[in-house]
């Protein structure tokens, strides 16, 4: 480094003294080109209307009903509960919507036999499904029937009446219970 | 009027039958102080009331739990840097829509300031430093105006001395820059 460059350095380095006396010279110098003035005014009379002003607003602040604790949290808390507060209605507004919003998916991928508990809701229907079930019962019968010979609730024109004896003789052929065909 | 030192008032204060007393000595001895204090940082007339109104509500409301580890002057100028900071602050947010500059605006009042009373140099003065950054506007307003020592301002602002001997060199250059050069 150069010796210039070496006193440059040197005169621009000031130690925390020399900085603090050249501010002040610099502050007296700027003060005498331009010394303070007031010059902002306000109308005659502002500063006793503050004060009463003050009075005023102080009066209206201690008649206002003490906030309980969780008003006053909220109070406190201002920023923060708007967010707050419509991140929970939209929760609210999912728990509520999200359920209708899905029944039809839901329906349409439930198994087919579900139907059935609709039915066990109201009796009536309940009845009526048994009724639909004998009915069909029966007409599974009749058909059957045709393959046995046998009817149980039309006898088929060909056929005789049959009697009892000659159920019990059929029944005997087949493999059942002695007891159930002495019942008979 | 009797004259009462701040330790005095504040001691008047805590007692239920002298505290609206007390509370309006401590009006009229630091409103007008606190009041030409934040009307130079806010510059408009209105503005400046709101704030300093506010300001006094903070003392009335604040006084019991202030513990004395600093003077009350020192106090009550902490609570006008940090209300007048907070007005600018929502003003500049309001006029955001307005696509107004808050130095804009601030101009703009000084200009239409029917209570201004100074010659055109000092006008001038005032817009220069009108145009420093908020916080060497304050640092600058606090020594030229109130004169106050760097140890205070310190304590109000919560700045090093040395930055703000810093602060208030640089302003002096930026606003006697700006007079020679306007």
């Amino acid at each position: 480094m150069t010796e210039d460059g070496k006193k440059l350095i040197k005169k621009e380095t000031y130690t925390d003294q020399e900085f603090t006396r050249n501010l002040e010279d610099e502050e007296k110098r700027f003060r005498e080109k331009f010394p303070p003035a007031r010059n902002f005014k306000v109308a005659s009379g502002y500063f006793e209307k503050l004060s009463l002003l003050l009075d005023d607003r102080i009066a209206s602040e201690d008649r206002k009903p003490e906030l309980s604790w969780a008003a006053s949290v909220l109070k406190k808390h201002s920023r923060i509960w708007i967010p707050v507060s419509a991140v929970t209605l939209v929760i609210i507004g999912l728990i509520i919507f999200l359920p209708v919003i899905n029944t039809p998916r839901q329906v349409a991928n439930a198994p087919a036999d579900s139907s059935y508990n609709l039915l066990d809701l109201d009796e009536s229907y309940a009845h009526e499904a048994v009724v639909y079930e004998d009915a069909s019962l029966n007409l599974e019968l009749d058909s059957s029937d045709k393959d046995i010979g046998l009817s149980l609730s039309q006898p088929s024109d060909n056929d005789t009446t049959l009697t009892d004896a000659d159920i019990i003789d059929y029944l005997s052929q087949q493999d059942i219970d002695p007891d159930l065909l002495a019942e008979l | 009027m009797a004259v009462y030192s701040d330790e005095e008032l504040l001691n008047m204060f805590r007692e239920s039958e002298t505290r609206h007393y007390a509370f309006n000595l401590l009006v009229s001895k630091y409103r007008e102080k606190i009041y030409y204090f934040v009307r130079r940082i806010v510059v408009d007339h209105d503005d400046a009331d709101d704030v300093v109104q506010n300001v006094f509500i903070k003392v009335w409301k604040n006084l019991d739990a202030f513990r004395q580890d600093s003077g009350f002057f020192t106090w009550i100028y902490r609570i006008a840097v940090n209300e007048a900071l907070s007005f600018n602050k929502s003003k500049k947010l309001r006029l955001f829509f307005s696509l107004t500059s808050p130095e804009a605006s601030m101009l703009r009042s000084l200009e239409d300031d029917r209570y201004f009373e100074g010659t055109e140099i000092e006008k001038k003065l005032q817009k220069a430093i009108i145009r420093l950054p908020e916080k060497q506007r304050i640092v600058f307003n606090l020594r030229y105006y109130d004169e106050m020592p760097y140890e205070q301002m310190s304590e109000i602002l919560g700045t090093s001395v040395g930055a703000l001997k810093a602060s208030y060199h640089f302003a002096l250059k930026k606003v006697e820059e700006s007079l020679i050069n306007d």
